[in-house]
């Protein structure tokens, strides 16, 4: 699923409902957006795992909630969202990447959270053991 | 938070373990004296009837002078895999003055520097922080060689259990099925449908201080 933003506006085109839609879709990425960045988020629970030397190894974001409705486009009914973010360390132990998954169907299916060009992981650059570059890549 | 984690890790390692086999390097953020601990691989366990089962890996801890900002190479050895590679692999660290090197556990000399082959030999110790991996054997009956305060598989019918290392007892024999897989570097023992992996290998660093 990609985390681009849709900014739509009611036209000859484009009407209210594909508008809402787009609304929604939006406010879900918002949500991904923060879950990434490992922040609480209303609505959500969160379980946390940790490696052999007790750092964040995988962070996994629930709906509380199962709702009735469906979620145009994003969800169907009675299906929660959830977001796995897993946490990745170099040789030297520091934090080195992070890879976001997410699923619309309460967890039975995960694919990858991608931006615009398709990446999926977050990664720390590192050099002579400073923190010195983040991007996205797709390993 | 995700960039904060990495700043707070970068800021605040001074000890880790690296539990996964493969090669890495570690780049010290403060330059200082570290105690390097090894611990080589653990043999995997054979399914013949009075084979021997794995040995221990090598237990060692020795201190290193490291430089913040340079990258030190170290490699964590693999446990042996039954039907596979069935030697324990070496887990190394090179250091600025010496290559640190906790030897995995092969067949019959397992994974000892000191020529003992003695069956069912418990671990000791050379020096002041080094530890000759545990044995095992094929003989029936007895329990393969201890390590610290864990012990060696132990053997049944036929099958001989694997030894232990300093962090985990050695994987059981079974005659009547699978022999239990090691962990930490501890033996698998031999099973009559199929051996036990050895655990594999892992590194521990921290930081004794600055210089």
């Amino acid at each position: 699923m990609s985390a681009a933003f849709k900014a739509a506006y009611p036209n000859s085109d484009f009407g209210p409902t594909l508008n809402a839609d787009a609304v929604r879709f939006s406010l879900q990425m918002l949500r991904y957006t923060e879950m990434f960045a490992g922040n609480p988020v209303p609505g959500f629970a969160v379980a946390t795992t940790y490696d052999g030397s007790n750092r964040l190894s995988v962070r996994t974001y629930t709906e509380r909630t199962a709702h009735a409705a469906a979620d145009t486009p994003t969800r169907s009914a009675a299906q929660r969202f959830v977001m796995r973010v897993t946490y990745t360390y170099n040789g030297s132990g520091q934090l080195s990447k992070i890879r976001g998954e997410v699923s619309a169907n309460s967890g039975t299916t995960f694919s990858n959270w991608v931006d615009l060009e398709g990446n999926s992981f977050y990664n720390f650059t590192f050099t002579a053991g400073q923190l010195t570059s983040e991007d996205w890549s797709a390993s | 938070m995700s960039a904060a984690l990495a700043v707070i890790g970068q800021l605040t390692n001074k000890a880790f373990r690296q539990a996964t086999p493969g090669t890495f390097s570690f780049t010290p953020t403060i330059s200082g004296w570290y105690w390097i601990t090894t611990m080589g691989g653990g043999r995997a366990g054979g399914a013949v009837t009075f084979s021997a089962a794995g040995h221990g890996g090598m237990y060692v801890r020795m201190r290193h002078f490291l430089t913040a900002g340079t990258a030190y190479s170290y490699t964590v050895g693999s446990g042996g895999v039954f039907g596979g590679t069935v030697n324990g692999g070496n887990t190394s660290f090179t250091g600025p003055v010496f290559t640190q090197t906790s030897l995995g556990a092969i067949a019959g000399t397992g994974a000892r520097t000191d020529g003992v082959t003695t069956d069912n030999a418990n671990a000791t110790l050379s020096g002041d922080t080094v530890w000759q991996g545990a044995l095992t054997s094929a003989a029936v009956g007895t329990r393969a060689g201890g390590c610290g305060c864990f012990v060696g598989g132990t053997h049944a019918s036929s099958y001989a259990g694997g030894a232990a290392s300093m962090y985990a007892n050695g994987g059981n024999a079974n005659g009547a099925g699978a022999g239990g897989n090691g962990a930490l570097g501890s033996g698998g023992g031999s099973g009559s449908t199929a051996g036990g992996n050895g655990g594999h290998g892992f590194l521990e660093i921290e930081s004794m201080g600055t210089a």
